[in-house]
C-alpha cells in the first residue's frame, strides 16, 4: 500500500509554545510516506496534538512559540506557505466538534471546506451525498449542526475534512464521542478511504483496541519526546509497553500478564487472536473448570457489593415514576422510565448518542420537571420543591466544565456554592479547606479557574460541588478525552467517595470503566430502559447491548466466546479473567 | 427559536431568496405609508393568507406575538395618548385619569398596533421561510464581500448556540445553589448579569480562537475570488414576474401612501362617522344565527 513518496517530513523539530518553559516537543524526526496509516498516541499532554498542529502550519503560523527544525508537506517547507495552502493538502479534524462547526446547516457545514478551495458545486454535491449517507447524516442535512448529539456533531466534522478532499487527513481523536458501533463504523469508512484512494491517515487515538489492527504504524510520544515508532506487532511486544502510559487493547494485556505465568503464549491483538490463543492455552493446561467457576463466583461476590436493588427493602432515595420527558420541540427525550435508587449505589448510566442520559439525570436535581410521571428525590416530589432545594442532597457536575465556571479565583469558585446555601463563614472556610486538600487543590487556590487545563478545571468544578456535601453525585461524562490514566484516576477518586458512602451516578461511553467501577448498569436506549441490573448481569446481555449500539469490554468477548471451554460468561475485567485463568489452569 | 428555516415545497419557497426579501420590503412600505386600519388589515390579511399557505404553524407566529405583546400594548398606548399627529377635529370617548381619548386617536393607535404587528411578522415569516444561506447568498449578490458574509452567517448560525449556552449556564449555576429569582428586579438584573457574564464572555473568547481555527484549517481565505458556492441562487421567469408584479405595488404603495389620503386614517374615520361601519357589523351580527 505505501508509497515511496514522502509526504510529511518532520526533522529535527523542536517546539515551545511562548508563555511555557519546558517543550511540548522534543527532538522529533519523522518521515510520513504516501498512502500510510499512522496512529500517534500517549498519555494526557505527551505531544500528541502539538504534533499534529505542525502538520498543516497552525505551528508556527497560529500558535506562537519557539520553532527549531524544519516540517516539510511535500516540499513546501510549512514555515513558508500559510495555513489555508497548506489545508488543501493536509485536512484536519480537531479534537473537539463543536468548537469546529460554524455553518447553519450540516449540509452547508460539509460544504464550506470545498467551496474555498473553488471546488465546482456539482462535485460538491456528489461528495455531500456520498459522506452524508456513511455518516448516517442524511435525514439531518438541514439542521444546525450545533443541535445535533455529540456523536452526530463528530460525524459532522469529520464530514467537512472529508468533502474537501485532501490527500492527507489528520484526524486528532476522531471518534471520543462516539458510541462502540459509531466508532467502528467511522473507521471502516477510513479504511476504504485509505485503500481506494490512497490516502494517508495519521490519527491520534487513546484507545487501541479498535485501531491497533487497523493501522501500518504506531507512534508513541511521552512527555513530547518520541519513545515508539513502528509496527503495531512490535508495540505490543515492547518489553516497556507498561511504561508507555498507554491503552493497549484488553486482550494484549491480559496475555502480557499471563506470559510471566506461561512463557509459551502468544500475544494478540484483537478478539479473534486472542480466541485462538486462549483455546490453545485452555485445551492444552486442562483447565479445571469447577476452580474456574468458583473463583469467578467470589471475585464477583466480592466486587459487585454495592448493588441494592428491590430485595434490599430500603427506601430508594430517588425514585422516578412513569416519567416522560418532552422537549418544546416535540422530541420525546424520556418514556416512560421507572427507576428506584438506592443510598451507597454505584450507577454507570450507558447508551448511545441521544439516548436521554442527560435529560433523565437532570430530573434527579429539578433541572428538568417531568412531562409525565412524577420524580422523588429524598421523598420529596421535584415539582414542589425548589433546584437550591435540592442541589444540597443532589450534587451535578455537567460534561462541560466550563460552563460550570463562574469566578475568576479557585477559592471564590469553592466557596461559590456554600453562599448560596448561607452557611456561616468559618464553616465555608472549614468546607473549602476539606476538599481542597482532598482534591489536592492547595497550589493553584488563587490561580484563575480558567487558566487551568481541561482536566484541572473539572477538578475545581467537581471540588466545588462536593464542598456542598450533597449525598449523591452525578457526574456526566467525566473521562470523554482524557487518557486511561487520568480516567482510572477520576474513576478511583468517585470510588472512594461511593466507599465513603456517597451515591454516585455516572454517565459514560467508556464501557471498561464503568465495568470496573459501577455496581449497577443502566441502559439507556431511545429513552427507554433497556436493561437495569447488577454490573454482571448487564454486560452479559452482549445482544441487547448490541441493539443498543453498545458493546461490552473486550475481555467480556472473549470470556463469552470461551464459554464452552469453562470460562464463565460473568467476567468483565482482566483482573477477573486473570485470576480465573492464574488459578484453573494447570501446571503453571 | 429565531431564524430557523421552515422547510415547504410551495410555490412561495421556491422563489428566489431576492424575491422575498423584495417582498418584505413592500410590505414594509406599505405598513409605513398607511395609518389606516382598514388598509392595514388588508395588508396583514395577505400575511395570514402566506401562513397558511407556506403551512408554516400558526402557533409559532402566535407565541411570537405573544412575546412581543408587552412591547406592543406600551406601543398602542402611546399612540393612543400622545398621538404623533394633529387632528382636525376630535371626538372625546372618555376621560381616564386625566387623559382624553379621543375617538381620532383611538383609529389612529389601532392602525398604528396594526403597523407594529405587521411589520414584525412579516420580517418573521420571511426569515422562517428563507434558509439563512440563502440570505448571505442575496447579501453576496448584492455586492457584499465574502469575507463578510460568512461572518455573517457564522454569527447566525451562531445565534441559537448562545441562546442555548446561556441556558446551560444558568442550568449549571443553579444545580450549585445559585438562585436568580429575586423579586427585586434590580437585584435579579445583577445576580443574572453579574453571573452569567464571566462563563459567557470566556466561553465566547475561547470560541473566537476555535472559530478561527477551523475556517483557516479549512481553506478560508485560500482564494476568495475563486471560491464557489454550493448553493448557487437564480433568478428564474417566476422570480422576475414575482419581482416586477412587486415593484409596481410598491410604487402604487408609495403613490397612495405618501402623495394621497386614502389610506390615512381618515378613512376608517369618515366610515365610522357616517355609519357605513356600524351598518355592516349590524349585518353581520344579523348574519350569526343564519350561520
Amino acid at each position: 500500500m505505501t508509497g515511496e513518496n514522502i509526504v510529511i517530513n518532520v526533522e529535527n523539530v523542536t517546539f515551545t509554545y511562548s508563555g511555557s518553559k519546558t517543550p511540548a516537543l522534543t527532538d522529533i524526526n519523522l518521515k510520513i510516506r504516501e498512502g500510510e496509516r499512522v496512529l500517534i498516541t500517549g498519555h494526557a499532554g505527551a505531544g500528541k496534538t502539538t504534533l499534529c498542529r505542525l502538520f498543516n502550519g497552525l505551528i508556527p503560523h497560529f500558535f506562537r512559540g519557539k520553532l527549531k527544525g524544519d516540517v516539510y508537506v511535500k516540499e513546501y517547507n510549512t514555515k513558508r506557505y500559510d495555513v489555508s495552502f497548506l489545508s488543501h493538502m493536509v485536512g484536519m479534524l480537531f479534537q473537539d466538534p463543536a468548537s469546529q462547526l460554524i455553518a447553519p446547516t450540516v449540509e452547508d457545514e460539509l460544504a464550506f471546506g470545498a467551496e474555498n478551495y473553488g471546488v465546482p458545486p456539482e462535485e460538491i454535491r456528489r461528495r455531500i451525498e456520498i459522506y452524508l449517507e456513511v455518516l448516517r447524516l442524511k435525514e439531518y442535512r438541514e439542521q444546525n449542526p450545533h443541535f445535533l448529539s455529540g456523536g452526530q456533531q463528530q460525524a459532522c466534522a469529520l464530514g467537512s475534512v472529508l468533502v474537501m478532499g485532501s490527500e492527507i487527513l489528520v484526524l486528532d481523536e476522531p471518534t471520543s464521542n462516539l458510541d462502540p458501533i459509531g466508532t467502528f463504523q467511522v473507521f471502516k469508512l477510513l479504511n476504504e478511504l485509505s485503500q481506494r484512494e490512497r490516502k494517508t491517515l495519521i490519527l491520534v487515538e487513546h484507545k487501541l483496541e479498535e485501531l491497533l489492527p487497523f493501522v501500518d504504524r504506531v507512534i508513541v510520544l511521552k512527555k513530547g519526546e518520541m519513545v515508539f515508532d513502528g509496527k503495531p506487532y512490535e508495540l505490543i511486544h515492547r518489553e516497556d509497553l507498561e511504561e508507555l502510559g498507554i491503552r493497549i487493547p484488553q486482550v494484549t494485556a491480559l496475555a502480557r500478564r499471563l506470559k510471566q505465568k506461561i512463557p509459551e503464549i502468544s500475544i494478540p491483538m484483537t478478539l479473534d487472536e486472542a480466541y485462538t490463543t486462549f483455546e490453545k492455552i485452555i485445551t492444552k493446561k486442562n483447565i479445571n473448570r469447577e476452580k474456574c467457576e468458583e473463583v469467578a463466583k467470589n471475585y464477583i461476590a466480592n466486587k459487585y457489593t454495592k448493588y441494592k436493588g428491590e430485595a434490599s427493602g430500603e427506601e430508594p432515595i430517588i425514585e422516578t415514576v412513569n416519567l416522560t420527558h418532552i422537549y418544546p420541540g416535540g422530541t420525546v427525550a424520556i418514556r416512560d422510565v421507572s427507576l428506584k435508587i438506592y443510598d451507597g449505589e454505584f450507577i454507570a448510566i450507558i447508551g448511545q448518542n441521544g439516548s436521554g442520559k442527560t435529560t433523565l439525570v437532570k430530573h434527579f436535581n429539578g433541572l428538568l420537571l417531568p412531562t409525565e410521571g412524577k420524580v422523588y428525590v429524598f421523598g420529596k416530589d421535584t415539582t414542589e420543591a425548589s433546584i437550591i432545594e435540592l442541589s444540597k442532597n443532589v450534587g451535578y457536575v455537567f460534561q462541560n466544565p466550563d460552563f460550570q465556571i463562574c469566578t475568576r479565583k479557585v477559592r471564590e469558585e469553592l466557596e461559590f456554592g456554600l453562599r448560596n446555601l448561607n452557611l456561616p463563614e468559618e464553616e465555608i472556610e472549614k468546607r473549602v479547606e476539606e476538599v481542597t486538600k482532598a482534591l489536592h487543590l492547595e497550589d493553584v487556590l488563587e490561580e484563575n479557574p480558567f487558566s487551568l487545563s481541561k482536566g484541572e478545571r473539572q477538578k475545581v468544578v467537581v471540588a466545588s460541588i462536593l464542598a456542598m456535601k450533597p449525598k449523591v453525585l452525578i457526574v456526566d461524562e467525566p473521562t470523554t478525552g482524557q487518557d486511561y490514566r487520568t480516567s482510572r484516576d477520576m474513576m478511583d477518586f468517585y470510588k472512594k467517595l461511593n466507599d465513603e458512602g456517597k451515591t454516585i451516578i455516572v454517565i459514560t461511553h467508556d464501557m471498561e470503566l464503568a465495568a470496573e467501577y459501577a455496581s449497577r448498569v443502566i441502559v439507556l436506549n431511545y429513552g427507554r430502559v433497556l436493561l437495569d441490573g447488577p454490573t454482571p448481569e448487564v454486560f452479559t446481555q452482549i445482544e441487547t447491548l448490541r441493539e443498543a449500539f453498545l458493546k461490552p469490554p473486550q475481555v467480556t468477548l472473549l470470556a463469552d466466546k470461551l464459554n464452552k471451554y469453562g470460562i464463565p460468561k460473568e467476567i468483565l475485567t482482566i483482573d477477573a479473567m486473570y485470576e480465573c485463568l492464574e488459578k484453573s489452569l494447570g501446571g503453571i | 427559536m429565531a431564524f430557523e428555516y421552515v422547510k415547504g415545497d410551495t410555490l412561495f419557497h421556491k422563489f428566489d431568496p431576492r424575491v422575498k426579501l423584495l417582498l418584505a420590503a413592500t410590505i414594509i412600505i406599505m405598513a409605513v405609508g398607511f395609518t389606516d386600519p382598514i388598509w392595514l388589515i388588508i395588508v396583514f390579511s395577505f400575511l395570514i393568507f402566506l401562513i397558511l399557505y407556506c403551512k408554516l404553524r400558526p402557533g409559532e407566529i402566535v407565541s411570537f406575538l405573544k412575546n412581543l405583546s408587552p412591547l406592543a400594548a406600551m406601543y398602542f398606548i402611546f399612540n393612543l395618548l400622545f398621538p404623533m399627529i394633529k387632528f382636525e377635529e376630535t371626538t372625546t370617548l372618555f376621560t381616564f385619569l386625566g387623559f382624553v381619548v379621543t375617538l381620532e386617536a383611538l383609529v389612529w393607535a389601532i392602525g398604528a398596533l396594526i403597523r407594529f404587528v405587521t411589520i414584525l411578522v412579516v420580517i418573521r415569516i420571511v426569515l422562517m421561510l428563507t434558509p439563512i444561506r440563502d440570505i448571505i447568498l442575496s447579501l453576496v449578490k448584492f455586492r457584499l464581500p465574502p469575507e463578510f458574509a460568512i461572518a455573517m452567517s457564522i454569527g447566525l448560525a451562531y445565534l441559537p448556540v448562545l441562546v442555548d449556552e446561556n441556558r446551560k449556564i444558568k442550568e449549571a449555576l443553579m444545580s450549585k445553589g445559585w438562585d436568580y429569582r429575586f423579586r427585586n428586579p434590580i437585584k435579579r438584573f445583577r445576580a443574572l448579569f453579574m453571573q452569567m457574564l464571566i462563563p459567557s464572555i470566556l466561553n465566547s473568547m475561547r470560541r473566537t480562537e476555535d472559530i478561527a481555527l477551523a475556517i483557516t484549517a479549512r481553506g478560508f481565505g485560500y482564494n476568495l475570488r475563486a471560491r464557489t458556492f454550493l448553493h448557487e441562487i437564480k433568478y428564474t421567469k417566476k422570480d422576475y414576474v414575482a419581482s416586477v408584479i412587486l415593484i409596481i405595488i410598491s410604487a402604487l404603495a408609495i403613490y397612495i401612501g405618501w402623495f394621497t389620503n386614502l389610506a390615512e386614517y381618515t378613512f376608517t374615520l369618515t366610515l365610522l362617522k357616517s355609519g357605513v361601519i356600524q351598518s355592516i357589523i349590524q349585518r353581520i351580527m344579523e348574519l350569526i344565527p343564519w350561520i
